[in-house]
């Protein structure tokens, strides 16, 4: 794929000539999407499927390349230094909030456009299958009995899943050791190095299904099918929702009409068989904001998120 | 029906077969392209494998999975470029060899160690793939820190005669692996504010430009001279691969430790294959009783435990993704995402309830072994006419895929900049002295012991002793001791024996 856009990138240089393409006529020629999340992950299917059932609608192919990176934000920088014509779209999530937030890109978020949220990722608090603990709430109240000792890995300071997690334990007066174990969030939980894993449900179907895992509860408005049984922390009584959202986005001061049209095309994905199996599947959930809410959406989180990280500073 | 056999047949589905030769080929020639690695092919392929069923998707990506590990060995001897860095190591007696005009017994020791080591871990996966994945579990943070520090001790083997020398490469290499975020605080470190920074310099790009980029550099020098440094043609290529099957005889037990080797380490999860192949070469070096070659002048051990490890490494990385649902490299990680699109969950009951797919996907790689070896030794032939190739065709090409190859990594030009500078860099490095490997090995290995080190600290609530309370790490610890204590001693003996004989010669 990415060998494939490098091609296709330098044809799209040449075509590209002066004259601006009016938005009726849009699309007009094949989009490409940047993807900052590697290939075969969830996340990344999530954007193709999408990509896909979006581009029949439009009418013109979407070609997907991935930009991993910088926690995302090289993939972000790139797609918003684009022309706001609606040829060059990004598939975001809500890292694009952090990555600004926490200095990794040099403006905030105000700087790119924002057309629609497609699907979700919730974080969930996973412990192994013979944990003594089976709900949130147990756990919480052994984390308070004993601080500090309690430990919970989770995929590196700074992370989304991360900042989910230590602000669900502390808005709860859990005070527990974090530990950054990376990649190995899976293993550590297995092997009993960590006793619990703040992460995205997806990289855990496999080992709930298996019977090695249970998730606590997910930070989502939202249930997800893969994990019928698990419940939000809403659900629980607590006053949170903090979770991945995944959409589109596009170069600051694309035409309302285009992203109008853009937010239209997919709109088309939730209603996609592919998706809502792959979503089955692999553990995320499909939740369509369109264009007309979607901006005030991403304000709000923004504040959400930025409150987040100055009560850790 | 034996599920075994029911594997087998799945495999050999005409469709499915052809796509493991696709699968094969493909990694197999993109491997041994600088800069293209294997992970890259699999990128390139995982688009179609939304469209196939799982045993076709399957047989593809093990092929491309083999193909891999036996290709980068093309251009680590014949070109002194090593095309993935599982093949580091395999530059190091395997391009003296080519020098020499054995470029064609060198390919049919890699390639066989290759087929062996790939046979080899097939097997344990097939009979003892549960005790394996338990046995990883027990990897922690401390584990693999101690690892990782075992696997630091050979940069004194790696120093070509100058232990400061080598120390002083192995500290530039620490230097480059601390630019990017710390990766327990993730504060920024080096990064002078710049976006691309932070994720520290990649270690692919570096690699590509620290071997490939200074034989560029030399062909420009040396005006005139038209044909790469080993321009030694191979009188009878076919006669090569018949003396490599015959030198199998002396190396069955460097390629079996090397398996073995590969196979655990493959099975530890985010380990990777480099130190596979650095710690099979260390055990070869030290354990080897053919002394009539020194090792990093044209030793067969010295080829056949690094291609051994590397290869076995594949059944090892199937380990815990089958089993545990741990993917350990990108290419398990992609194969995961296929049995689950599939509705397969990995696990102990994957063997019991979908076990035509598991032994379809035994049958693939064991499939995929036999064409490799059929493509491989068939293709030494062609191969080391590269050699052959004028220096003035050669070099711009290389230097070609290497730009490709490094912007192709992450779609990053500072990648493409990381990969000239280390060019330059290497270039200058080798005219002055000092060898390269212990720089690379240190910016592989350095962040991983940094990460796992501190690590282990937080996990053990402060306590340093955690490295010496958990057995296998204390065992990783005592092997370190003597490694150092080894080498301080033959450094000492040298010493002496160059002191006598320069008494003796005045």
């Amino acid at each position: 794929m990415r060998v494939i856009g490098l091609p296709l990138f330098i044809g799209a240089l040449a075509i590209a000539g002066p004259a601006s393409v009016a938005a009726g006529d849009y699309p007009t020629k094949p989009l490409t999407m940047t993807i900052t999340f590697k290939p075969g992950g969830a996340a990344d299917i999530a954007g193709r499927l999408s990509a896909a059932a979006a581009a029949k609608k439009l009418g013109q192919p979407i070609a997907v390349i991935n930009k991993l990176g910088g926690g995302g934000s090289i993939g972000f920088d790139y797609v918003g230094k684009q022309k706001p014509d609606g040829n060059n779209i990004g598939w975001l999530s809500a890292s694009i909030l952090t990555t600004t937030l926490l200095g990794k890109l040099p403006y905030d978020y105000s700087n790119f456009d924002y057309v629609c949220a497609v699907t979700f990722d919730a974080t969930t608090i996973a412990v192994k299958a013979d944990s003594p603990w089976k709900t949130l709430p147990e756990f919480i109240a052994a984390a308070k009995k004993s601080p500090k000792t309690i430990k919970v890995g989770h995929a590196g300071t700074g992370s989304f899943t991360y900042m989910v997690g230590s602000t669900l334990m502390k808005s709860q007066g859990a005070n527990v050791v974090y530990v950054p174990v990376g990649k190995r969030r899976l293993p550590s939980l297995l092997s009993g190095e960590v006793d619990a894993i703040s992460v995205h449900p997806p990289e855990l179907v496999a080992s709930v299904r298996s019977g090695d895992v249970r998730l606590l509860a997910l930070s989502s408005p939202k249930r997800v099918e893969a994990f019928p049984d698990v419940p939000t922390v809403a659900e629980l009584g607590m006053k949170i929702d903090f979770h991945q959202f995944r959409g589109v986005f596009v170069p600051k001061g694309t035409p309302q009409e285009i992203k109008q049209k853009l937010s239209d095309a997919f709109k088309e994905a939730q209603n996609d068989p592919k998706l809502i199996e792959a979503a089955k599947q692999r553990g995320f959930g499909i939740n369509f904001i369109g264009v007309d809410e979607f901006p005030k959406y991403v304000t709000d989180q923004n504040a959400l998120i930025k409150s987040v990280i100055d009560a850790q500073k | 029906m034996d599920p075994l056999l029911n594997g087998l047949i799945q495999g050999l589905q005409p469709f499915t077969l052809l796509l493991t030769a696709v699968g094969v080929v493909l990694g197999l020639v993109i491997a041994a392209i600088p800069g293209l690695t294997v992970s890259l092919a699999v990128v390139l392929l995982l688009p179609f494998t939304f469209y196939l069923s799982p045993s076709p998707a399957l047989g593809m990506l093990i092929g491309v999975f083999v193909g891999g590990m036996a290709g980068g060995a093309i251009s680590a001897i014949l070109l002194n470029i090593p095309g993935n860095p599982a093949s580091i190591i395999t530059t190091r007696d395997g391009y003296p060899m080519a020098k020499e005009g054995r470029a064609d017994v060198a390919l049919g020791i890699a390639f066989l160690s290759s087929i062996l080591g790939g046979a080899f871990s097939l097997l344990v996966l097939c009979l003892i793939a549960p005790q394996i994945a338990k046995f990883a579990l027990l990897f922690g943070a401390a584990e693999q820190a101690m690892l990782v520090l075992l696997g630091l001790t050979l940069v004194a083997g790696f120093s070509e005669g100058s232990i400061i020398r080598g120390l002083i490469s192995a500290g530039l290499g620490l230097a480059i692996a601390m630019i990017g975020l710390d990766p327990i605080t993730a504060s920024m470190r080096y990064t002078f504010d710049t976006v691309e920074l932070q994720q520290g310099i990649s270690f692919i790009p570096v690699m590509i430009g620290m071997f490939a980029l200074p034989v560029a550099l030399q062909s420009l020098v040396q005006t005139g001279d038209n044909s790469l440094p080993p321009a030694i043609p191979v009188a009878n290529p076919h006669l090569g691969v018949r003396k490599a099957i015959a030198s199998l005889r002396q190396l069955w037990g460097c390629i079996f430790r090397s398996s073995a080797i590969g196979t655990t380490i493959g099975a530890i999860p985010g380990t990777g294959s480099a130190i596979a192949a650095i710690l099979s070469y260390q055990y070869a070096e030290r354990l080897s009783k053919n002394r009539t070659v020194e090792f990093g002048n044209g030793h067969p051990e010295g080829v056949a435990a690094p291609e051994a490890a590397n290869s076995a490494l594949t059944g090892g990385a199937l380990i815990p993704m089958l089993i545990l649902g741990i993917p350990g490299d990108p290419v398990t990680a992609v194969m995961l995402g296929a049995l689950l699109i599939q509705g397969l969950t990995p696990g102990f009951t994957l063997f019991r309830d979908s076990s035509e797919i598991v032994y379809g996907l035994f049958a693939s790689f064991g499939i995929s072994l036999g064409l490799l070896t059929i493509i491989s030794l068939l293709g030494i032939p062609l191969f080391v006419k590269v050699i052959r190739i004028p220096a003035r065709v050669l070099m711009p090409t290389i230097v070609l895929f290497c730009i490709i190859g490094s912007y192709a990594l992450q779609n990053s030009v500072l990648d493409v900049w990381v990969m000239l500078s280390a060019g330059v860099l290497a270039y200058y490095m080798q005219r002055w002295n000092y060898p390269i490997l212990p720089l690379l090995l240190a910016l592989i290995l350095g962040k991983i012991f940094e990460t796992q080190f501190r690590m282990s600290l937080i996990i053990a609530l402060g306590d340093p002793l955690i490295f010496l309370k958990k057995p296998i790490s204390l065992a990783f610890v005592v092997l370190f001791v003597s490694f150092l204590a080894w080498t301080v001693r033959t450094e000492f003996l040298n010493s002496q024996k160059s002191k006598t004989s320069a008494v003796s010669t005045t």
